[in-house]
């Protein structure tokens, strides 16, 4: 499958018309160069080297910032600088008006009294009885006031006792903070912090309210605590008036040798879960380095029970998924040489029958390149299969796979050879009312011959602009057969075969079951490139032609194998686009699994997407979905978005999402409305077919404030999130 | 019908060979777009002879996303198929230009079961590495029409 | 310094003319004034001594006019303008005309300036009205500069420019 090229969605254009342009902007081309101050006045009196009077049209310009005044006075030869009277100071980050402004260059502080400021590059603005700005802790505000609501519209704002930035620091804090919505004060908090990004431009995150059937009324307020340079805290208690109380903790730590994060949320006595049980999340994520060739990664994570990400939700889980990752891996790097040991266990989600580990499980890769041609590679693995219920047998496998290649690559085409021996030692145990053996060993010998060509020709189809590409792939593959009855399963099951995976020539993943193969592989790509070189229309066809029938099949899959994919991606104008792809049994000409896309897309926020999805059979499923999806503004301040997802097969919808949003200049709601199917757990273990959870929700979101969190984008939000279809590149 | 044998050369005759470099050590893209640059003869060096190779393209790699999405559930609500996206993020410094910053995205379709958790890790581990294969094959291909724009 | 008022004036230039009657005398060409440290060169000197011997007032003019002296802290002053109007007894100089002075790292200029020699103080105005001609002093404030030669020699975080904003 090509790939997509999809740039960040288009700035919003629409944001500009929303908010007046901030008034003054500040370029640094008028400043002075360094240590250097500029005064212009009308009148200037130099009573002795150290002061000096300037009155009348005051301007000062140092090499950081500008201050004009109407009056000033600079004391013991230029280190202190006063200025009064309607002064206007400007620099980088911010443009202050006051009524005095103390500048001292020795102990590099900077005072402002009666202020009101402009942040640059923002619409944040406020008032402040006094800024400070201190080398030593940073910008200080008191009685401040904040809103980036352009001045006539006072539609909400933040008044606190005083708000400091921490010299280097990432994040703010706000004391005794009122929050105005007009002038009716909704909210109260005695502290809060915010993250400050690392411009050094001023952002609130504010606390994040929304509501839904799942939780009530449901706000978030995170608590930041800059420990020390390299490891910090965050603690957040969210408040859901359907459960209760929860506390998320995630505390990082970065050192030299690795980033290491640990992630707690705990909800005591749930009050919407019949007993009341205490219910908790925890993950515990590290990424280091041993040495220099070293590295190890630990991904463990754990959950109280099986409806805990559907009921509350998780930053790194999706309700739908199956399993969490409980993993230890350990690394070795070389040139040609790759060692990956690791423990593989889950936190499955729900009753699962057959939940194998690797504990452990080591593979070793080397690919060394051999007599100026060839290429050797080996691919060796042991790995200690057992299960969580003590019944089902338990393994140790070793497996050792020499392949020796002749890659042939150039820029027109490749052409490439190869020879491989498979050789898989098992010792089985715990078989006993099974036909498993508890020793076996199977050798497979494999020859794979791979050519493709890339012929171009200038023109599309319609138009004379642009080329057309056309590559033809042919692939032959040999695969010895060995009975395999023998051997249990513990990681292979059947892989999903499409476009890609046709020259693949397996049809299994894991060792425990590797099929024979005597078939030729055809394919044939073209592509129509415009003149910048990307994709218009990419078209590709392939298909196995089998001497023979498989005598390794699997337990789950019948005989006939699906051998014919095609799969179309096509911009018919840079509005529509149309993309398929489609897998066909060659036996029974039965299609196995299919997906069309028809958009029409005016820009990023402007569109409609139809989409279907067939699977004629996976996990004893049909899988036949249709879905449309649209998001459209209404005019410049409104805008909504809507998606049904519908599920022919039992003909019932699976996901109705409507979302409306109002957006001003410095605010925005969003009310969400949706029903989906819910996967929660009955006390069984089993999950209800047709049960639905539908909700409200509604969610402030403050623009111009510092996390983009806060403006989740109701495209991407709900179980069906959009993404764009085609893969053009 | 007019169709004839892609002549391009992959790198300009000036621009004699590729350094790769990434912001996490040991990353595996980095080792796979060497290994393909290597298959694609096209000469490569490591980042320490920089200083004395002027004529060095130098591909500077991000490090690598996934992502999945939702294409379709199961009876049940549980997914049935995701769809994985791979993003790749990475500049582009040819000598005496200022950087070209370039990103995409691969996309593969993949079926979850709920019965096979560990079968299905490793048939993740084997699509991604496709995956990062054809970002390394990508990367080079784009290399040849960015040297032309310069 | 101030021991300078203490010496005698001479000056020398190609032509003078004397006016017994007004005590007034004209120098021409390339005209110099000396008084100890004190020089002042100009294309043209009025010097009217009516008011007696030490009280003289003389009127320097030209493209520009100069005016240079050394301080008692050994710091050199130097001034100039399209015209100079040097009063002896007061020790002080009123210039007019772009007038501009300097001294050390820093520097005064505009419409007129007068500058009390001996208190070595200054007043600066513009020509009222346009708003262009403003009076200019551009200095580099002390701390600076030992601030950036300390941070030279030490690894200092602070970056050497006295940033009047805080840490960028």
């Amino acid at each position: 499958q090509t790939t997509s090229d999809t740039s960040e969605p288009e700035p919003r254009t629409g944001m500009e018309l929303l908010c007046p342009a901030s008034p003054v902007q500040f370029s640094s081309t008028q400043l002075m160069s360094t240590g250097e101050v500029k005064v212009e006045a009308d009148s200037t009196e130099f009573l002795s080297q150290r002061k000096a009077n300037f009155s009348g049209n005051v301007d000062i310009t140092s090499d950081a910032a500008t201050i004009r005044a109407d009056e000033a006075q600079v004391k013991n030869n230029g280190r202190q600088l006063q200025a009064s009277g309607d002064v206007q100071y400007q620099d980088a980050q911010l443009q202050v008006n006051s009524d005095e402004v103390m500048l001292d260059s020795v102990t590099e502080t900077l005072n402002m009294s009666n202020t009101e400021y402009h942040l640059n590059g923002s619409n944040g603005r406020g008032t402040a009885r006094m800024i400070d700005l201190t080398s030593a802790d940073g910008l200080t505000l008191t009685d401040v006031s904040f809103t980036t609501c352009p001045a006539q519209s006072r539609d909400w704002m933040i008044k606190a006792s005083e708000i400091s930035i921490e010299r280097d620091s990432m994040w703010g804090q706000a004391k005794n903070t009122r929050f105005y919505v007009g002038d009716v004060p909704v909210f109260y908090l005695p502290y809060f912090a915010f993250p400050v990004s690392d411009q050094r431009q001023t952002g609130l995150l504010f606390p994040e309210i929304s509501s839904s059937s799942n939780t009530g009324l449901d706000i978030e307020q995170p608590f930041y605590w800059n420990m020390a340079p390299n490891y910090d805290m965050t603690v957040s208690p969210r408040l859901m008036t359907d459960r209760g109380v929860q506390l998320k903790t995630q505390f990082r730590y970065l050192s030299e040798q690795g980033y290491s994060m640990l992630d707690v949320e705990y909800l005591p006595s749930d009050k919407d879960t019949p007993n009341e049980d205490n219910r908790y999340f925890y993950r515990l994520a590290h990424d280091g380095y041993l040495s220099q060739n070293w590295t190890v990664g630990v991904d463990v994570n754990g959950i109280s029970d099986d409806n805990y990400i559907v009921d509350l939700g998780s930053e790194y889980y999706n309700r739908a998924d199956t399993h969490l990752a409980r993993t230890l891996g350990l690394n070795y790097f070389a040139p040609d040489m790759l060692l990956d040991i690791h423990i593989r266990d889950f936190e499955t989600i729900g009753f699962q029958n057959d939940s194998y580990r690797a504990l452990p499980e080591a593979r070793l890769a080397i690919t060394k390149p051999f007599a100026r041609y060839f290429e050797f590679s080996l691919d060796s693995e042991l790995a200690y299969f057992d299960n969580k219920n003590d019944t089902s047998p338990t393994a140790m496998r070793f497996h050792v796979a020499p392949t020796l290649a002749l890659p042939y690559q150039r820029h027109w085409g490749e052409l490439s050879a190869e020879a491989t021996v498979l050789n898989t030692y098992y010792r089985q145990s715990n078989i006993d009312d099974t036909d498993l053996a508890d020793e076996v060993n199977r050798t497979l010998g494999q020859g794979r011959l791979f050519g493709t060509l890339y012929f171009e020709r200038d023109g599309g189809w319609f138009s004379d602009t642009g080329t057309t590409t056309l590559e033809p792939k042919v692939q032959y593959l040999y695969t010895s057969y060995e009975d395999q009855r023998e051997i249990g399963i513990y990681d292979t099951t059947v892989l999903l075969t499409d476009m890609e995976s046709l020259f693949r020539g397996r049809e299994f993943t894991g060792l425990d079951r590797i099929n024979d193969n005597n078939q030729v592989t055809v394919g044939v790509t073209s592509r129509i490139l415009d003149d910048a070189h990307r994709e218009q229309f990419a078209l590709s066809l392939g298909q196995i032609f089998y001497f023979g029938d498989n005598q390794v099949i699997s337990p789950t899959q019948n005989q006939d194998r699906s051998a014919l994919a095609a799969e179309l991606d096509w911009r018919m104008t840079d509005r529509w686009y149309f993309h398929s792809d489609v897998q066909i049994m060659t036996q029974t000409d039965k299609v196995e699994r299919s997906s069309h896309t028809l958009e029409y897309r005016r820009d990023a926020e402007s569109l409609v997407q139809l989409t279907h999805r067939y699977v004629r059979e996976l996990s004893g499923e049909t899988i036949d979905q249709v879905g449309i999806s649209a998001s459209w503004p209404i005019n410049q301040n409104w805008h909504w978005v809507g998606r049904t997802y519908r599920d022919l097969e039992r003909n019932r919808s699976i996901e109705s999402y409507f979302g409306l949003q109002y957006e001003s200049c410095c605010w925005a709601i969003q009310v969400v409305a949706q029903r989906q199917l819910s996967n929660r757990f009955a006390d069984d273990g089993q999950q209800s077919t047709d049960e639905y959870d539908s909700g409200i929700g509604v969610q402030f979101i403050f623009k111009g404030l510092g996390s983009s969190k806060s403006s989740r984008r109701m495209l991407e939000d709900g179980m069906f999130g959009y993404r764009q279809p085609y893969n053009l590149n | 019908c007019g169709f004839s044998l892609r002549g391009s050369q992959a790198l300009p005759a000036e621009l004699q060979q590729v350094a790769v470099s990434a912001v996490k050590p040991h990353a595996l893209l980095k080792r796979e777009l060497k290994a393909r640059l290597q298959v694609y003869q096209i000469p490569h060096i490591e980042m320490e002879a920089l200083k004395d190779n002027a004529d060095t393209v130098v591909i500077r790699l991000q490090p690598e996303t996934l992502e999945r999405r939702l294409l379709s559930v199961f009876s049940t609500g549980q997914v049935a198929e995701y769809e994985l996206i791979y993003g790749v993020t990475y500049q582009v410094i040819f000598p005496d230009k200022d950087p070209l910053q370039a990103s995409f995205e691969v996309l593969r379709d993949y079926q979850d079961d709920p019965d096979k958790v560990l079968a299905k890790s490793r048939e993740l581990d084997l699509v991604v590495s496709e995956m990062r294969q054809e970002a390394a094959d990508r990367i080079i291909r784009q290399l040849a029409r960015q040297a032309g724009e310069q | 310094g101030s021991a300078d008022f203490q010496k005698p004036i001479t000056v020398d230039a190609r032509t003078q003319s004397m006016d017994g009657k007004n005590k007034v005398t004209r120098f021409k060409d390339n005209v110099l004034i000396t008084q100890g440290t004190l020089t002042i060169e100009a294309d043209e000197v009025e010097v009217n001594a009516k008011q007696g011997e030490g009280k003289e007032i003389m009127i320097a003019r030209g493209k520009p006019a100069r005016y240079s002296q050394t301080m008692d802290d050994g710091s050199k002053v130097t001034a100039q303008a399209n015209e100079l109007r040097y009063e002896v007894n007061k020790r002080t100089i009123s210039m007019r005309g772009n007038a501009q002075i300097k001294q050390n790292s820093s520097m005064v200029s505009g419409d007129s300036i007068t500058y009390d020699m001996m208190k070595e103080q200054l007043m600066a105005t513009s020509s009222d009205g346009n708003d262009d001609s403003r009076v200019t002093t551009v200095f580099r404030p002390q701390a600076v500069k030992k601030l950036s030669d300390e941070s030279e020699d030490k690894q200092g975080d602070t970056d050497g420019k006295n940033d009047t904003q805080g840490d960028k």
